[in-house]
């Protein structure tokens, strides 16, 4: 029994975002309807509406979501209910709707779904959530009615082209004082920036620097043991990450991964590989991608695990001694369902941990971590309620009686943290290269 | 610049022994080459406390705690940023600049390789130093440096409002403006990328965001009345002095100038456009359908389409030839006036015309070596690195640097040889 | 009523064909022209392979993980589904019917068949019916159509039943049957029994997108 089982028997209340309070009240009801009209006449097309039309009304989405199954059933968090609730409700009212309704779209489609796909694999006719409400937040971008937190970050990838205000100087001062220090372990050690023609650019997202700068002496440590020939640009385009794409901007969107593809291009590499994040992937081989009309990316874009694997695979990485204490290992729904790495992921830790033991269900079945699609990132005022629809993560989790959780995800990992944290799991979370780094040959 | 006529251009082969380098220092960084090949050079690490920049095995007598960007400029100097005690500053043939700042990065040359510039932090202020002169005004931030091809105009875009992370409504009425040798231009837009400099025009360009969902150009601070749901970089006629970028319309990309939609046709994509020498034709990167790439010149896309990118987009000195790079099922390609390459090579760098026109060669990877490819023919070593290929004023010979078995190699060859 | 009767037997059958046949063409024609120009990209990632690998897993019994939770439900749904497009197929009065009109025949059911999988629509029906009504996320979601439409789906078996067993006037209950299935013929390109016409088309995308794109299963 989790501690906080019965707390999530709290009644459903609508949190008070300013950014979402401060844009409703620009809003005016011919405003509300023309966007939405807009939006739908010419940014949508039959699939929405074959989604919208042929849904059945079966319910058999409902068991997938895990925030139906930590609100004790409560229909509302179904995903079918998210849909009706939101996407359906505009259709059907052709636009006419009112700020209360919106205050409601906002907190379904940016807190309450993760756009993790999960229940795309538990409707017999694949009707895609995750775009449905994509869409919905699309929609209130374009109302200006998107979560405060969430937007700022947005706001920074426009001013910036990365997620966290990281200025230029900061950038390339974090890079070179990560291979100082790590010069005293590796005297030898380069990060070396702009190389052009090396066969890999890495790249990372904007909390790297900003907070984890030890991932990014991990990653050169690893790096050059393996000897791989790697570069990381010095100027913008460096950070992968991309929350105007869970906001709904997609221009901007477009535009950050403009400048991450050009930064590839202008460096002449034969891939990227980029850090344990999720999202970042989605957004550089799924999403942003398209917008700009590349059907796949214009260079191969290879995750972490997937680099791991190769590394180790192929003995460039040799493992001194496995790390011992039992482990648990999540797999995020970017890499997992949206590339489907789940194999590797467990190539990858088996080789470095000696016992991992699974969750349940997992792989392409895993629970979401409850963080990503952007639900973290909006931020303080939706945290308590988030711990409570992470319930049934917490449950798997603690099933696993491990007290390491290994997380190759960045939303993932700070996500698991509050919830471990939140539900006294007593976990550490640790990204793959945490303990690769660890137990490695260097 | 280096006047390439005074280069030597007789056909043969100079060397370099480099392979002791790696035995004299504990490391040695990416080889650069001058733009004449004569001299080859490194950042060097001499030992635990100190790097220097070594050429042609010569050690700068000056040596610093850290180098970063080192380069050859236009004109041959051997250029880098350079710190002792976390004071930076800019090293130009071993003399250092007398400015000092807390953090440079971001360095450019003028065409003629006369002017440097970079861009500096210092006490938490950002501004651009041009030929070791600060701008007179810095600002809380700065992104988007930009040199126009003369060095006469730097320009940035800079931060002019006191601004906190999370100032959601701050931030988009606007925080940003444009700074042009120093001073910015009054006012603030939400966002401002891809200034535009022009060298024989008083034109300053830049795309701009009016609030989150309206994009347009500004022309010296005069946005243009008509926005746009997204726009890409502007670029100037050089003859006119006029402004064009790529606007995204409800039916697709196209390409406006001074307001005016100018292409009829609506692509997926459209970047990189440049105006051809004379200012009257205009090409540009496009998407005719989803996931197709190629060149368009004046609204006429290509017929040959790349899956997966088009890049690089060349013209020839004259502007009577177009030449674009471009990538299908992981080979790479080059397409010249819509003509494929016939050959695919592993990996392919940005292509170079004859000063007369005539020819193209491209830096090429193929089968794990590098070699350049001209006039469509494939030299016929390889070498485990080159540099981009130079052609002699006359066209007739290309210059080779090469590294092979550590030997830096400075080859010319008479184009009708390849 | 004799009026009546040969109006639905006669020129509204021909309408409810044309509409169920003109109607289906249009709205699979229309989904298909419209997907192409407004959402062209779609297009260019539908894999042979794996739209036939999603549709082939989706279509056996258990086959899927969601199916396997729901073994009571996908065994019904399952039955539902066979029997709601079998029998009327394969039932030997209507294949009468077209023999005698358009000299055509096939291979027709065992009338006892026939009535075990009539009573089985009949009954499966009535098993949807209990779940939309039943407390819980069905019940949340469900509207006034859902209920309509699986009136429009029951009646014409209901009906049909009655007048084979000569249950109420033989008379009225065929009647009251060639009308009820007419409706339903009529509803399929129009209501969400569409998912006839579409289901097809959005597992095989999304199993296109999940193989191809992704390296992972949709199931």
């Amino acid at each position: 029994m989790l501690k906080d089982a019965v707390e999530t028997k709290t009644t459903y209340e609508i949190i008070k975002d300013s950014a979402v309070e401060a844009g409703l009240t620009q809003l005016t009801p011919e405003r509300i309807q023309t966007v939405i009209l807009e939006t739908l006449e010419s940014e949508t097309g039959p699939r929405l509406k074959a989604y919208v039309n042929m849904c059945v009304h079966c319910g058999l989405c409902s068991e997938a979501c895990s925030y139906y199954l930590s609100n004790n059933k409560e229909p509302r968090f179904a995903p079918v209910a998210k849909v009706k609730n939101t996407i359906g409700e505009m259709i059907r009212k052709k636009g006419r709707v009112d700020n209360d309704f919106l205050r409601q779209a906002v907190q379904i489609a940016y807190t309450e779904c993760n756009l993790c796909k999960r229940c795309v694999m538990y409707c017999p006719f694949g009707i895609d959530v995750a775009y449905l409400m994509s869409i919905v937040r699309r929609i209130c971008h374009k109302l200006g009615i998107t979560p405060q937190y969430i937007q700022d970050t947005a706001h920074s990838h426009a001013a910036t082209m990365n997620q966290m205000w990281v200025k230029e100087d900061q950038w390339i001062d974090t890079l070179q004082w990560q291979e100082g220090d790590a010069r005293e372990e590796i005297p030898d050690l380069r990060i070396p920036l702009d190389k052009n023609g090396a066969d890999i650019m890495y790249s990372v997202i904007a909390p790297e620097p900003k907070f984890q700068a030890s991932l990014i002496y991990q990653a050169a440590v690893i790096m050059n043991t393996a000897g791989v020939d790697w570069t990381m640009p010095s100027a913008p385009g460096w950070d992968n990450s991309d929350m105007a794409m869970y906001t709904g901007d997609s221009e901007i969107m477009g535009r950050v991964k403009r400048a991450h593809f050009e930064a590839a291009m202008r460096l002449k590499v034969n891939r990227i590989v980029m850090g344990e994040c999720g999202h970042a992937f989605r957004s550089v081989y799924d999403v942003g991608n398209r917008w700009l009309s590349y059907k796949m990316p214009p260079v191969p874009v290879i995750h972490a695990i997937d680099f791991y694997y190769e590394l180790i695979s192929t003995g460039k990485i040799k493992i001194r001694e496995k790390f011992k204490e039992p482990v648990t290992l999540h797999d995020p729904c970017n890499v997992i369902r949206g590339r489907g790495l789940m194999e590797k992921s467990r190539y990858v830790v088996n080789a470095i941990c000696e016992n991992l033991v699974e969750m349940t269900p997992n792989r392409e079945h895993n629970f979401c971590c409850g963080a990503g699609g952007g639900v973290i990132n909006c931020g303080p005022p939706y945290k308590t309620r988030r711990m409570i629809n992470n319930k049934r993560k917490a449950e798997q989790i603690k099933e696993t009686g491990t007290k390491v959780l290994i997380s190759p995800c960045h939303n993932c990992h700070s996500g698991l943290e509050d919830i471990c944290h939140h539900y006294e799991l007593g976990m550490d979370v640790k990204f793959i290269s945490d303990i690769l780094y660890e137990v490695m040959e260097k | 610049m280096q006047d390439s006529k005074k280069w030597d251009w007789s056909v043969g082969e100079k060397t370099i022994q480099i392979n002791d380098w790696n035995k004299s220092y504990v490391w040695v960084e990416e080889y650069q080459t001058s733009p004449d090949g004569e001299k080859i050079g490194a950042i060097v690490r001499v030992d635990e406390e100190s790097s220097g920049i070594c050429i042609n095995g010569d050690l700068f007598e000056n040596t610093f705690e850290k180098i970063w960007n080192f380069r050859f400029s236009p004109n041959g100097s051997a250029t880098a940023l350079v710190a002792d005690m976390d004071e930076w500053t800019v090293s130009v043939d071993g003399m250092v600049w007398e400015n000092q700042f807390d953090y440079i990065w971001d360095m450019r040359f003028s065409q003629d390789g006369d002017v440097t510039a970079v861009a500096f932090q210092k006490d938490g202020k950002y501004g651009m130093a041009v030929n070791d002169t600060m701008w007179e005004n810095t600002f809380g931030n700065m992104t988007g440096m930009t040199l126009n091809r003369s060095g006469s105009k730097s320009a940035a875009v800079v931060q002019v409002v006191p601004f906190s992370e999370g100032e959601i409504s701050k931030f988009q009425k606007g925080i940003f403006s444009v700074c042009e040798n120093g001073e910015a231009w009054d006012g603030a837009f939400t966002n401002i990328w891809d200034i535009a400099l022009d060298d024989s025009n008083p034109v300053t360009a830049a795309t701009i965001r009016t609030d989150l969902y309206h994009y347009t150009i500004s022309v010296n601070n005069t946005p243009w009345s008509t926005t746009y749901s997204c726009v890409w970089e502007p670029a100037i006629n050089p003859k006119t002095g006029a402004v064009s970028a790529p606007v995204k319309t409800s039916s697709g990309w196209t390409l406006a100038e001074n307001n005016h939609l100018i292409w009829n046709r609506r692509y997926k994509q459209v970047w990189g456009h440049q105006y051809l020498p004379g200012g009257k034709n205009i090409a540009a990167i496009v998407s005719p359908q989803f996931g197709k790439w190629t060149a368009a010149v004046d609204d006429n896309a290509w017929t040959v389409l790349f899956n997966e990118y088009a890049g690089s987009l060349t013209i020839s000195p004259d502007g009577s030839h177009v030449a674009i790079i471009g990538q299908t099922d992981g080979k790479w390609f080059y397409a010249l006036d819509g003509k494929i390459s016939g050959m695919h090579f592993d990996r392919i760098w940005e292509p170079v015309f004859s000063a007369d026109s005539n020819h193209l060669a491209c830096k090429v990877e193929k089968n794990g070596g590098f070699s350049i490819v001209v006039d469509g023919k494939l030299f016929s070593e390889t070498f485990e690195a080159v540099w981009e290929p130079v052609f002699s004023p006359c066209g007739k010979f290309v210059l080779l640097k090469a590294l092979n078995g550590g030997v830096y190699l400075r080859k010319v060859i008479a184009v009708d040889q390849i | 009523m004799d009026s009546l009767f040969n109006f639905v037997y006669g020129p509204m059958l021909w309408v409810a064909f044309i509409v169920f046949i003109v109607g289906s063409i249009y709205k699979l024609g229309s989904f298909l022209i419209q997907t192409r120009s407004k959402e062209g990209q779609i297009l260019s990632y539908m894999s042979f392979k794996y739209g036939l690998r999603s549709l082939f897993v989706w279509i056996l019994p258990f086959a899927t993980v969601n199916m396997r939770k729901h073994a009571i439900f996908t065994f019904i749904t399952f039955l539902f589904h066979i029997s709601l497009l079998l029998s009327p197929i394969l039932l030997v009065s209507h294949v009468m019917l077209v023999d005698e009109s358009f000299n055509l025949s096939w291979w027709t059911l065992p009338d006892l068949v026939a009535d075990i999988m009539t009573i089985i629509v009949v009954a499966s029906g009535l098993f949807l019916l209990a779940r939309r009504l039943k407390p819980g996320i069905v019940k949340y979601v469900t509207t006034m159509v859902d209920y309509a439409v699986l009136l429009i789906v029951i009646l014409p078996f209901v009906t049909g039943f009655m007048a084979y067993h000569q249950i109420l006037p033989y008379k009225l209950m065929i009647f009251t049957h060639i009308l009820t299935g007419e409706i339903m013929l009529m509803a399929i390109p129009f209501t969400k029994l569409n998912h006839m016409l579409l289901g097809a088309f959005t597992r095989a995308y999304i199993g296109s997108e999940f193989g191809s794109v992704r390296h992972a299963r949709d199931w």
